[in-house]
């Protein structure tokens, strides 16, 4: 279908953040984060803007062009009180997917997102955004799709 | 549209081909002159791995996908009642008058199933060009703003729109009851009508419209018993059903560009299928087009919504939402995908109006048609504002009365400056996509013979009210 050629990329996020030491300093006191799945020993990851997560993403290979994929994610450390969502975008084209993504936290704390959709061949970027409270932290990645 | 009528617009694109031909004597100019001659084997382009690899994500035109929402698909009796179906008057409204409103009336399949005009015009004139249905079977979305995510849903709303065909599901379930020969193909496929459609009180015209409870048909659909508009409901998605099941079969695939990417890379093929013209409008529209953007898949088309900046073909046309629209219609639509009349609500097909939402960016963005029989179906865009190919390759090439994109609007489309040799060398390209028409018999109103499956039942006495 097409091939993909992933970098891992960390920016600066639009959103925001304060304090990355007020975020860190609360991953600490939560105490509650759970180990990650074994399925994502392999995957690679991405940290996010200010450094506080790392997230671990599973992508389809290679990725489908203009057709419907879904993709795995953890997010390191594991809160539960940590909400994610994915989004996507072609920033030459100023658009994004025209498909809202639905993310569902599964039982081992990972996340299923299903419905992203690539219509077009080109630069894309995966947007990772993590939020906490009234913080949100992005970490993003970028494809190539032919 | 006329035969004649058509000449009128496929002629000034001949002769512009042919004066471009002149200058330029290796471009088959011809609407139709794909084919080439081994002379011009010799001056083949050579094609680099990545634009070989490009061609052949294009070709070739993929089977028909299967609709689980409609499990009468692919059965032949459904295929004929939807044919006879297609081509009956009956179903429109009295509006009509004389004029056939039926769905060939203006997706004619003497004009490859559109109408020719740059507006389509019924009861009353509309605002959209009326897209041809060849390959309408592979098609994600329906109408210019996919407010239908299934084929058979598709038909339901002109039949009862009120500048289309102002009709009724009451009108059509009554015809449906009343006409002995529908009525038998109509019970071969689904079973018998409900008992509580064949009483003689049921109105002339039902059926709910949106906003206007004080209209003569909301009022006779409020009137009926929650049985009945039930029942009604039902059976209308039947007759969407049947009528996707023929229009699926309306497949024109296996162009010459077909058989040039078949032989694209084995040099001993007798002909390359494609003039020298051709070929290097290929070459662009895989390259420096940048066509692929939006026109790529073996359909040439990504089934989805952009807003090309076309200016509206009159002034005095109301602002236009597209998908903006199509999306919250989608949304309310009882006959869609997930609804309660298809035959698969949770499967891939009804996911995706799920994932689908209502930005402020899909204001006025349009479907992108496919490229397929592109040259059969002129005029172009979704108000037929551009006449021809050539007008169409040169508003993309120059951009020249093209609207400026808003701030929320998707920024794709920069000027190519192409040069007259390669605009015409596009077109050639374009008249390549030309495939194979179906089999006659699906292009006329079903004769005697073919309109009926043998019956399984008998046929039910005729009522003593008839609407006709």
């Amino acid at each position: 279908m097409s091939s993909t050629h992933v970098r891992n990329q960390c920016r600066r996020s639009h959103l925001f953040v304060m304090a990355g030491t007020l975020t860190a300093a609360a991953t600490l006191l939560a105490g509650c984060t759970v180990p990650r799945p074994p399925r994502f020993a392999d995957d690679p990851k991405v940290e996010s803007a200010i450094g506080n997560y790392a997230v671990y993403y599973r992508l389809p290979e290679p990725l489908p062009l203009n057709e419907p994929f879904a993709l795995e994610a953890w997010v390191e450390p594991a809160l539960d009180d940590a909400q994610l969502i994915v989004d996507a975008g072609m920033p030459h084209h100023h658009h994004g997917m025209n498909q809202q993504p639905t993310i569902a936290r599964l039982a081992d704390g990972s996340f299923a997102v299903d419905g992203m959709l690539f219509h077009m061949p080109g630069y894309w970027e995966i947007y990772f955004d993590v939020t906490r409270g009234p913080v949100t932290e992005r970490a993003q990645i970028s494809v190539e799709l032919e | 549209m006329s035969v004649l009528d058509r000449s009128r617009l496929v002629l000034p694109l001949v002769v512009m081909l042919a004066i471009s031909a002149a200058a330029a004597p290796s471009v088959h100019a011809q609407a139709g002159a794909a084919e080439d001659t081994s002379t011009q084997q010799a001056a083949a382009p050579e094609w680099t791995a990545r634009q070989i690899r490009r061609i052949r994500r294009l070709s070739p035109m993929p089977p028909l996908p299967a609709d689980p929402t409609n499990r009468f698909a692919d059965h032949p009796g459904a295929v004929a009642l939807g044919q006879a179906l297609f081509f009956d008057r009956r179903l429109a409204g009295p509006g009509a008058g004389e004029r056939d409103l039926s769905c060939a009336g203006c997706h004619d399949p003497r004009s490859d199933f559109d109408d020719g005009k740059p507006i389509a015009e019924a009861v009353g004139t509309m605002t959209r060009h009326t897209p041809s249905l060849w390959n309408v079977g592979h098609q994600r979305w329906f109408f210019w703003d996919g407010r239908t995510d299934t084929l058979w849903s598709q038909p339901l709303d002109p039949i009862e729109a009120a500048n289309e065909m102002a009709s009724s599901r009451g009108r059509v379930i009554r015809l449906l009851r009343d006409d002995a020969r529908l009525r038998t193909q109509y019970e071969n496929i689904f079973g018998g009508l409900p008992p509580s459609l064949l009483g003689d009180d049921l109105p002339a015209d039902a059926r709910p419209v949106p906003g206007d409870a004080t209209h003569a048909h909301a009022r006779a659909w409020q009137a009926l018993t929650k049985q009945q508009q039930g029942d009604m409901n039902r059976c209308f998605a039947n007759v969407g059903k049947a009528l996707a099941a023929y229009m699926r079969r309306l497949d024109r695939g296996n162009s010459p560009f077909d058989r040039f990417v078949a032989t694209l890379e084995q040099p001993d093929a007798p002909t390359p299928h494609l003039s020298l013209g051709a070929q290097r409008g290929l070459a662009l529209f895989v390259g420096r087009g940048n066509c692929l953007s939006c026109h790529g898949g073996t359909r040439l088309t990504d089934d989805e919504f952009h807003d090309t900046g076309v200016a509206p073909l009159h002034e005095t046309l109301p602002a236009d939402a597209g998908r903006y629209a199509g999306i919250a219609a989608l949304q309310k639509n009882p006959f869609r995908a997930a609804g309660e009349f298809s035959d698969d609500r949770t499967g891939a097909i009804a996911k995706r109006a799920q994932h689908i939402k209502q930005t402020p960016q899909n204001y006025g963005r349009f479907k992108t048609p496919s490229l397929r029989n592109v040259a059969l179906t002129a005029p172009y865009m979704h108000q037929g504002q551009l006449p021809t190919l050539e007008a169409v390759v040169r508003f993309y090439s120059t951009r020249e009365g093209a609207r400026p994109p808003g701030h929320h609007e998707e920024q794709i489309l920069q000027p190519l400056h192409l040069t007259d040799r390669e605009i015409a060398d596009l077109v050639a390209f374009l008249h390549s996509l030309t495939g194979t028409a179906p089999a006659a018999a699906l292009l006329t109103p079903p004769t005697a013979s073919t309109s009926s499956t043998a019956p399984t039942a008998p046929t039910p006495p005729a009522p003593a009210t008839r609407p006709r």
